[in-house]
This record gives structure tokens, C-alpha cells and sequence, in this order.
């Protein structure tokens, strides 16, 4: 039955159901480049405070030791993980800014790129580590 | 005839450009410095303290480091604040939150110099 | 075919919800505008835009299957069921898959989308090289149907501060265009942190438009016009109040 007052269209909804709209790969390996980048930054003072330890013997000492905990290793996966699809994420995202491989398919490719090497590269690097 | 105005007045207060090339200019010195540090470990792969203390305890190494921390302070400036302005509505918080990151990234740069040179 | 489409009466509803669909198609249903068209003979509460029903008019864009798309030139083969039938996401929805596309056009608008030369009109047209005429290609194509832009989170977060895809596009036709004499000022009218610079590369825009255009690109050749500009004397934001600053002119919302 119509009231016959319409909603104001700052009241309307919108369709904002993430869930239902699909996420192409550049899209996925965009907003991970952002999360990737807010964590790093949140955890700006953790690493301050590593490379302050690294300075000193006993700290160097300390570090090494807490690399060994298993609490510490999958964090520390996580954050480098972060730091190299950031890192990667951020050559593609220069690369297009120079305007290379901005063609549809080129920018597809090149995002599941960044993305498999990331996973790729974070688990060399924790074989290289352990 | 349609009339558009003058180039706009200087001094007006809001760029965009300046701001998206310092994050590009910040990111490629973060990067280079990426790239030499990982060569650096793969070539003197340090294992100990002391070599750890043979690559890192000289000014060039400091410097260096110095330079890619604030671009990094820099750049994740510019990036948080893209961030709120994109997820924060609330302006009193996303100002809040503003200041906060600043203040933090002012004193993780001053940190920085009294880490590096152990002061 | 099974369809779940989005339904929203403002009159009656408190919240949109899906609507299930049962339909049994006719040979001559082809294309999702065909079904959807079907289903309003059994459903006549069910309300979309459409007009010209064959990709040239822009008026039924929607969100299909989770990808924006013009419901008259998706076919129905290639899509899986049940088909998610959704409005355009971002915008205030009017009814069902009808939304409100007043900031979109502001947005367009805002870019000052036609050409500017302030030299004498002559008695023939303005002509064009061939090589200056094949510049516009990939831009001049554009239906302002709305895909791109709705499909672009920037646009969903900052929907009044950054133009948006399609309404770049239209920014660099211009640029690109040899009869336009106002290159710097259309530079200018983009330099905040919103305008231009909100676009982050995520090329969803690229993705879904249903004339195979670029926004992307060009985006990208605004902001090597940026950078050019950058050494050639730098860059004014726009005070506010000029013509070409933000959006000034405020389109009427037809009651
Ligand atoms: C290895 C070097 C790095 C490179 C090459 C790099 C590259 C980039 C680039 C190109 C952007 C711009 C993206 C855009 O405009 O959408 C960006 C954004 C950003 N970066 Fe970095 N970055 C690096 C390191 C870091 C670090 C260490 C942090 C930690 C604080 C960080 C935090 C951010 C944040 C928060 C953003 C904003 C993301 C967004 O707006 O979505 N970056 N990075």
C-alpha cells in the first residue's frame, strides 16, 4: 500500500553487498595492496623497536631466540608476506602509473602475477629463515 | 560564447598531484633500498651478531637507512590518510584519527635517529 | 530460468530483499532484458529502465551475476542460474533496479563535457585532421550508462568528491580534442586529492564496460598531462566559486 510519501533519496538504500559483487583479480590484489600497507603501518612500532633490539648484542640475542616460537613465526609470515605483495603490488602499480601493460588482459595477467609470487616468494623466504 | 574564468588564483589550498608523485617518489626509494638491502644479505648472508654489527655500523649504512625510513613515515602519511578518507565518515574521528598517525609517525621519525645512532 | 532479483518498493518496504523467479522462457527470449521483460507479464510490480533494448541508449545497466553489464546485450546462455539480478551498487535505488543517477550526472557535469574556443564562429564546421579525429576514438563512444562507475569502489566511498570513471573519460575527450582551447583550466578543475587522484588503478572500470572502452587509459594520460604540467610551472586547485571549480551546477531531480 503506497503512503504516498516518498523516501528522501539520502535515505534510500544502496546496493553496497560486497558479498555479491564479484571481485576480479586486479580488484582482489588492489585492496590487499591496501591492507597490506595498514598492516605494515600498524605494526610500525614493532619493527622500530626489532631493529632498536638488532642494535645490541643481548637484543640481537633475544630476537633470534623468539624467532623460534611458533607464535612468532606465523605472525611474522603474515607480516612478510604483507611487505612483499606491498612491495609487488606496489612495482605493478608504478608500472601502470608509467602506462605499461595497462591493457585489460595485460593488467589481469599481470595481477595474478603479483599474487602467486607473493605467496611464492613469502614461503621461500621462510624456508631461507627456518 | 561560453566564458571560463582565469587560471585559478594561487595559493588555493587542496593539490592532488603533489601528493601522488611524493607517494611515487617515496615508494621507488623504499624500493631501491629493498632491493640493495636483500642483496646485500644474499651476498654477505650475516649470521651472528657480529656481522650484523659489520654491515650496519657505518654512517653510509645509517644514512641510507634514515632516508628510506622517513620516505617510508612519508609515504605511509599519505596512505593512511587515503585510507580514512575513503572508511572514516565521522569527521571529528577521522580528524582524530589524523592527528593521531601524524604525531605517531613524527615520533617514530625522531625514534628512528635515536636508534641508528644509539643515543 | 531462476532468477533472484533485488526488490525495493520505497512506498512499502522498510529494506530491499531478493524476490525469487521461476520463468519459462520463449524461443525469442535472448538476452536478459527479454527475460526480465517476460517476468514483468507475470509480475507487473516489477520495475527497470530500459529503452532503446540494444546497447545504445545506456538505460539498463545493472548489476548481473555480480558484474555490471547492460541487461540488452548480456545473452541469457551465458549466464549461470539462479541469475542475481541487482541495481547499480553505490547509487540511491529508486525502485527495484531503477536508481537515482543524479550524482553520476553532476559528476559528468562537473568536468564541463563540451568543447570551449573562444575564436570567432566560423561559417563551416571546425575540422579535424584524420590523425587529430582518430585522438577521440575510444572516448567519444561512451553511453553514460553508469557500469564503470558504479563499479568502482572509490566512486562508492567518495561518490560526491571523485568524479568517477565515466566522468573522467569524458574530461580527457576533451583534453584530447584539437578544437578545445582550455587544456590547463580542465587540468586544473581535477587538482585536489578526490578528484582525479581517488582512482587507485583497480581497472574494474575497464572490466565491465559494455562498449569495450578504457577509463583506465584514460585516466592515466590525465595524469601524464599532470605531470607535464608539473614541470611547465605547477598546479593551482581551482578557487572555489570560479566555473571550473567542482561541481557548481546542481541538476534538478525530476519529482
Ligand atoms: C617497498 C616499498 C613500497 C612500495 C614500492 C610501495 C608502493 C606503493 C604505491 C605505488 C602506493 C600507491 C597506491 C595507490 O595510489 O593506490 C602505495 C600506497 C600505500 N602504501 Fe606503499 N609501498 C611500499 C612500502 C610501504 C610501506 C613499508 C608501508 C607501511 C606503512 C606502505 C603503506 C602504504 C599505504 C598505507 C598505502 C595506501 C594504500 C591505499 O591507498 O590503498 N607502503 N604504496
Amino acid at each position: 500500500m503506497s503512503t504516498g510519501i516518498a523516501m528522501p533519496y539520502d535515505q534510500r538504500p544502496k546496493n553496497l553487498n560486497l558479498a555479491s559483487i564479484r571481485l576480479p583479480v586486479p580488484a582482489l590484489v588492489s585492496i590487499l595492496h591496501r591492507a597490506s600497507g595498514a598492516l605494515i603501518f600498524l605494526l610500525l612500532p614493532v619493527l622500530l623497536w626489532a631493529l632498536q633490539q638488532s642494535t645490541e648484542a643481548g637484543g640481537y640475542a633475544g630476537l633470534v631466540n623468539m624467532m623460534d616460537s611458533a607464535w612468532i613465526k606465523l605472525p611474522l609470515l603474515v607480516l612478510i608476506w604483507a611487505f612483499i605483495h606491498h612491495f609487488l603490488a606496489g612495482i605493478r602499480h608504478l608500472t601502470l602509473d608509467m602506462r605499461f601493460g595497462l591493457e585489460i588482459r595485460q593488467a589481469r595477467r599481470s595481477s595474478k602475477l603479483v599474487l602467486v609470487a607473493g605467496l611464492l616468494l613469502t614461503l621461500l623466504t621462510g624456508i631461507w629463515l627456518w | 560564447m561560453v566564458n571560463l574564468p582565469p587560471r585559478a588564483v594561487a595559493g588555493a589550498k587542496h593539490h592532488g598531484s603533489y601528493e601522488w608523485l611524493l607517494q611515487r617518489f617515496t615508494a621507488a626509494i623504499m624500493a631501491i633500498y629493498t632491493l640493495g638491502m636483500i642483496s646485500l644479505l644474499m651476498i654477505r648472508q650475516p649470521d651472528g651478531y657480529s656481522e650484523w654489527v659489520a654491515i650496519t655500523d657505518n654512517n653510509t649504512w645509517r644514512f641510507g637507512t634514515l632516508l628510506t625510513l622517513l620516505s617510508l613515515f612519508v609515504h605511509a602519511w599519505q596512505g593512511v590518510l587515503d585510507i580514512l578518507n575513503d572508511y572514516i565518515k565521522p569527521l571529528a574521528l577521522r580528524k582524530a584519527l589524523k592527528l593521531a598517525t601524524l604525531l605517531a609517525l613524527v615520533w617514530y621519525a625522531v625514534w628512528s635517529v635515536l636508534i641508528l645512532w644509539k643515543l | 530460468m531462476r532468477f533472484s532479483i533485488y526488490r525495493f518498493n520505497p512506498d512499502v518496504d522498510l529494506e530491499p530483499y531478493m524476490q525469487d523467479y521461476e520463468v519459462a522462457l520463449q524461443p525469442e527470449d535472448r538476452m536478459l532484458l527479454d527475460a526480465l521483460l517476460r517476468i514483468k507479464t507475470m509480475d507487473d510490480t516489477l520495475s527497470m529502465r530500459k529503452s532503446c533494448r540494444e546497447g545504445v541508449c545506456g538505460s539498463d545497466a545493472m548489476n548481473i551475476n555480480g558484474k555490471n553489464g547492460l541487461a540488452c546485450v548480456t545473452k541469457l546462455s551465458s549466464l549461470s542460474e539462479p541469475v542475481v539480478v541487482r541495481p547499480m551498487p553505490g547509487l540511491p535505488v529508486v525502485r527495484d533496479l531503477v536508481v537515482d543517477m543524479t550524482q553520476f550526472f553532476e559528476n559528468y557535469n562537473s568536468v564541463k563535457p563540451y568543447l570551449v574556443n573562444h575564436d570567432p564562429v566560423p561559417e563551416t564546421e571546425r575540422l579535424q585532421s584524420p590523425e587529430q579525429r582518430a585522438k577521440l576514438d575510444g572516448l567519444y563512444e561512451c553511453i553514460l550508462c553508469g557500469a564503470c562507475t558504479t563499479s568502482c569502489p572509490s566512486f562508492w566511498w567518495n561518490p560526491d568528491k571523485f568524479v568517477g570513471p565515466a566522468g573522467l573519460l569524458q574530461a580527457y575527450r576533451f583534453m584530447a580534442d584539437s578544437r578545445d582551447q582550455v587544456l590547463e583550466q580542465r587540468l586544473d578543475n581535477l587538482e585536489d586529492p578526490f578528484r582525479l587522484y581517488k582512482c587507485h588503478n583497480i581497472m574494474n572500470c575497464v572490466d565491465v564496460c559494455p562498449k569495450g572502452l578504457s577509463p583506465a587509459k584514460a585516466i592515466s594520460k590525465i595524469k601524464e598531462l599532470k605531470m607535464k604540467g608539473l614541470k611547465s610551472g605547477g598546479f593551482k586547485a581551482p578557487a572555489s566559486g570560479t566555473a571550473l571549480a567542482g561541481k557548481q551546477i546542481s541538476i534538478k531531480r525530476v519529482p
